[in-house]
């Protein structure tokens, strides 16, 4: 713990239709987003209202009906600049995440789109650097096979050098005064890039003036070595996928003295897990709305535990089915009835990871092998399936704020990205119940105090 | 059917664009004020923007910065000041309700995935309003990146041509029906109506599908800015929107026959092509006072080289070499001597007439014209129209009419001041004349250009066209 007051930092992980697969189909949830930009803009504002650092714009490269069962917020969306773009337009502080891979992007085209962004958004634009783990892209980019993490982050190393480069070939991004005139442009000179590197030959200049921020902020995501790496050498912010207290913990502390490495001071990085907030005026509340979203997830078909199409690296997880479960937990459960109540004894013989599934479910829903409220197979099968994408936290505000606050201040994160079950009431109900109490608490900010997202992040210009 | 037979008889309102050239086009233009507005100010790029907007023209078009001119000077550092196109028009698409945005996007240089998403987001966000400029990396800057090597300017087109088919095949992967979107049984979509693309071509191999649905317009309008006869093939064969600009208006003609003609040879209707060619007015009230702005503008710069010896040498030297007769003993200041301009070549010629366009000073006037109106028609380019507002729309009405044009693309010379005396002086009088209607029909990019949403190549029997989004297209 240190003395220097730390700030809590928040994003809303935008998916259109919802982080959980079946978010569309709740009664409320505004199930035609993905392309309303309308409605995109008015959850933007709903989260700049209550002065989130950023909104995240995620991507993927490739499309698949099959996701609509599994992920229906990846299967389709906005390019996530155009989208930006729009967002920037309907809002004024808050900073606003695009994913762009530079596996399949050009350095040049991606400092012009990053920096024009944060010229339009008056330094708020940020870029999220993925490789992409998804095999299906490099169908769609003339590859012949999917590239592995070494070829991927050699490439990505480069790229983001010469991006950063690129951002500065203009030396003053202010207006200046010459003569008796103030000019944005006079005087000014450029200073051309003349990049030599083993993936990229490049000369030349942005054309347009260096970004406002001077540095885009630079977000990054993975677990790889060489991912580690370049989020401690290059990103301001680290989003990390880990749903479990300690190997946040690890994962936070590696980055953080990887950075110390690079010469960085330790808060000059902010490490952001993903959370999924259930979060209602009572905690029974909270409960059945998770219960509900469930209750809309179809389960597979018994035959078979091989995961579905891309399920994995998409956090779809695995089979929706007994048999799928019982690999998972080492207990055959199959022939089970779905809905009917864990056998006390299933949990006895559970292995570890059975173990922690079944403490993770009583957590989740207050319920257990024993007792009043009962869990059934169903919740076993969702819960084996279901793949890591942040933790979930179901109960009412001060649950929810007691699991940040926790984290927080446990060397376990610098923030949170926050992923909406369901547009755009996980969203309201966040902002409403959530972040007032962090408020009272003392644990995130009442009003912006600057202009641009490195400021929301305490980053100097 | 003649060409000319096609605009005398049934003479179409003008479609009419605006290119958007930060602080204007010409040079000078961020001189003009003590405080010039930075043009990569959002608001200020939004003024603008809503100027061309509220007087209902067709587009604003969003290019790349081309390379330098020939000469080093003037130097317009002004040109940096341009916002990248997709971001630009996606942040006016909320905020604007009928322009039109064509954004540039280089085949060169970006994969057909990417550059079908971006148009097909932007068509999205502007409810039906967007266009694609193909541009390739034959007329870019150059910049050697992975291709490895310099592609070859027909492999460059080559190139554009298969990306072009292939984001056209994206933007049908969704049947407009694709949607179900029916919560009690979880079905969001109907996988049978999501199409693969399955394209493997020389260039490019794109399994698709894409993971935009279906963009409003159904097809977005592909525009080209036809630049050599490469580009007249790549525009004959796919573009709906043809730019033209040239250095004198006499150019305009044979490309757009050329144009029309090679699109014939591909078997496509004379009424599938609009060609837009590129003018630069400068308007006010009365002739001499629209002269007055070009010749202040100008003074801006003939001021900057009166004071930079070096410079005017070079230029000066430069401009001799171009008309043929040695220049360098004159003043800026001097008139030209009616014999020694006997001895001007072609281009000192045609620079001669030029000079007379846009002034009104020549060699038979007894207002002669100086070697800085020489050096001016040499240094500013572009088709300069100056004059009063019916004057003006006199001149673009012959042009259009000559060339056989559908329509005219405004460079303002200096923002937003020119670009408002245009919309406030001269769309009146085109209007009054019938050539501009500024009830355009449709709300699709597509419906202004006349031409309707097109079928899914992708869709088997035929159902009515619904949009599960809401656009208003």
């Amino acid at each position: 713990m240190s003395d220097i007051q730390r700030e809590l930092h928040l994003g809303l992980m935008f998916w259109a239709n919802g982080t959980h697969p079946c978010g569309w189909r709740m009664p409320n949830a505004h199930h035609v987003a993905p392309f309303d930009i309308a409605f995109l803009q008015n959850v933007t504002r709903i989260v700049e209202d209550s002065a989130f650092d950023f909104l995240f714009l995620g991507d993927r490269l490739a499309s698949d009906p099959a996701l609509q069962r599994t992920n229906p917020s990846q299967m389709c969306r906005l390019e996530p600049f155009v989208a930006a773009a729009s967002l920037a337009a309907a809002t004024s502080r808050i900073g606003i995440v695009v994913t762009a891979n530079p596996t399949y992007y050009d350095p040049i085209n991606l400092a012009q789109m990053t920096a024009s962004l944060d010229h339009l958004s008056r330094g708020r634009a940020s870029w999220n650097l993925v490789t992409g783990a998804d095999e299906a892209a490099a169908g769609n980019f003339s590859r012949d096979h999917h590239w592995d993490v070494t070829s991927r982050y050699d490439r990505a190393d480069e790229f983001v050098a010469v991006v950063r480069a690129l951002w500065r070939s203009w030396p003053d991004s202010e207006p200046g005064h010459i003569g008796d005139q103030v000019s944005a442009f006079r005087g000014v000179a450029t200073t051309p890039i003349s990049h030599r590197g083993k993936v990229f030959s490049i000369d030349g200049e942005l054309d347009l003036r260096s970004p406002p921020q001077g540095d885009v902020v630079i977000l990054h995501a993975g677990t790889s070595d060489r991912s580690r790496e370049l989020g401690a050498r290059d990103a301001d912010v680290i989003f990390a996928g880990y749903g479990n207290f300690d190997e946040a913990r690890a994962y936070y502390a590696d980055i953080k003295t990887r950075a110390g490495r690079y010469g960085r001071a330790p808060n000059s990085i902010s490490i952001l897990p993903g959370l999924t907030p259930i979060v209602a005026p009572t905690t029974q509340e909270a409960v059945a709305i998770y219960d509900q979203l469930n209750s809309y997830i179809n389960l597979d078909p018994e035959a078979g535990t091989d995961p579905g199409p891309r399920a994995v690296a998409l956090g779809g997880g695995g089979r929706l089915n007994l048999a799928y479960a019982s690999q998972v937990i080492g207990v055959d459960i199959t022939g089970a009835k779905p809905d009917a109540f864990v056998d006390p004894l299933v949990l006895v013989e559970a292995n570890a990871v059975g173990q922690s599934i079944f403490a993770t479910l009583t957590r989740l829903t207050r319920r257990d092998v024993t007792g009043g409220q009962r869990l059934t197979y169903r919740d076993v099968i969702l819960a084996c399936a279901r793949g890591g994408s942040g933790a979930i936290v179901v109960g009412n505000p001060d649950e929810v704020s007691d699991h940040i606050q926790t984290w927080f201040e446990n060397g376990a994160a610098d923030g949170f990205n926050i992923f909406p079950a369901y547009n755009p009431d996980s969203v309201i109900s966040f902002t409403s119940l959530v972040v007032p109490e962090l408020r009272r608490r003392g644990l995130f900010r009442t009003e912006y105090a600057g202009q641009t997202f490195r400021n929301h992040l305490g980053l100097e210009a | 059917m003649g060409q000319q037979e096609k605009t005398s008889t049934n003479r179409r309102p003008l479609r009419i664009g605006y290119a958007h050239v930060p602080t204007g086009v010409h040079p000078a233009a961020w001189r003009t004020s003590a405080q010039e507005p930075d043009p990569l100010d959002p608001d200020v790029l939004t003024d603008h923007v809503r100027i061309a907007d509220h007087a209902r023209l067709d587009f604003i078009l969003f290019s790349p910065r081309v390379a330098r001119s020939r000469t080093a000077w003037p130097d317009d550092p002004a040109t940096f000041g341009r916002p990248e196109g997709f971001t630009a028009a996606s942040y006016l698409a909320t905020i604007t309700g009928h322009i039109g945005f064509i954004v540039s996007g280089n085949t060169s240089y970006a994969e057909p995935y990417n550059l079908a998403r971006l148009t097909a987001s932007l068509d999205h966000v502007t409810n039906g309003r967007a266009g694609w400029l193909v541009t390739t990396g034959a007329t870019d800057r150059p910049r050697a990146l992975e291709l490895g090597r310099e592609l070859t300017p027909e492999e460059h087109y080559a190139r554009a041509s298969e990306a072009v088919g292939v984001v056209r095949k994206l933007w049908d992967s969704w049947e407009d029906e694709a949607f179900i979107l029916d919560k009690k049984s979880g079905r969001y979509v109907d996988g049978e109506r999501i199409h693969a693309t399955d394209h493997q071509g020389e260039y490019f191999r794109v399994r698709g599908p894409l993971n935009v649905a279906r963009p409003p317009q159904g097809q977005i309008v592909v525009a080209h800015h036809v630049r050599s006869d490469l580009s007249i093939d790549l525009a004959a064969q796919e573009a709906d929107l043809v730019f033209i600009d040239d250095d004198s208006p006499e150019g305009y003609a044979p490309v757009a026959s050329r144009i029309r003609e090679r699109a014939r040879t591909f078997g496509r209707e004379a009424d599938t092509l609009s060609i837009v060619a590129d003018i630069v007015p400068i308007v006010a009230p009365t002739r001499e006072e629209a002269r007055g702005i070009y010749d202040a503008l100008n003074v801006l710069l003939l001021n900057e080289l009166s004071n930079d010896h070096q410079t005017a040498y070079r230029v000066l030297d430069e401009l001799s070499q171009h008309v043929g007769i040695d220049l360098l003993p004159l003043g800026l200041d001097e008139p030209l001597d009616p014999k020694r301009l006997s001895d001007l070549n072609e281009n000192g010629r045609a620079l001669l007439d030029i000079v007379r366009e846009r002034t009104g000073r020549s060699v038979a006037d007894e207002r002669s014209p100086r070697l800085s109106d020489l050096l001016f028609a040499y240094v500013i380019k572009g088709n300069y129209l100056i004059d009063d507002p019916e004057g003006v729309a006199d001149r673009i009405e012959v042009l259009v009419r000559e060339s056989n044009l559908d329509g005219v693309v405004i460079k303002p010379a200096v923002l937003p001041d020119q670009l408002e005396a245009f919309v406030s002086q001269v769309i009146p009088v085109l209007t009054r004349r019938g050539l501009f209607d500024p009830q355009t029909q449709g709300t699709l990019l597509r419906e202004y250009f006349g031409r309707s949403k097109p079928q899914n190549r992708n869709t088997t029997s035929v159902s009515p066209l619904h949009d599960r989004f809401g656009h208003t297209g």
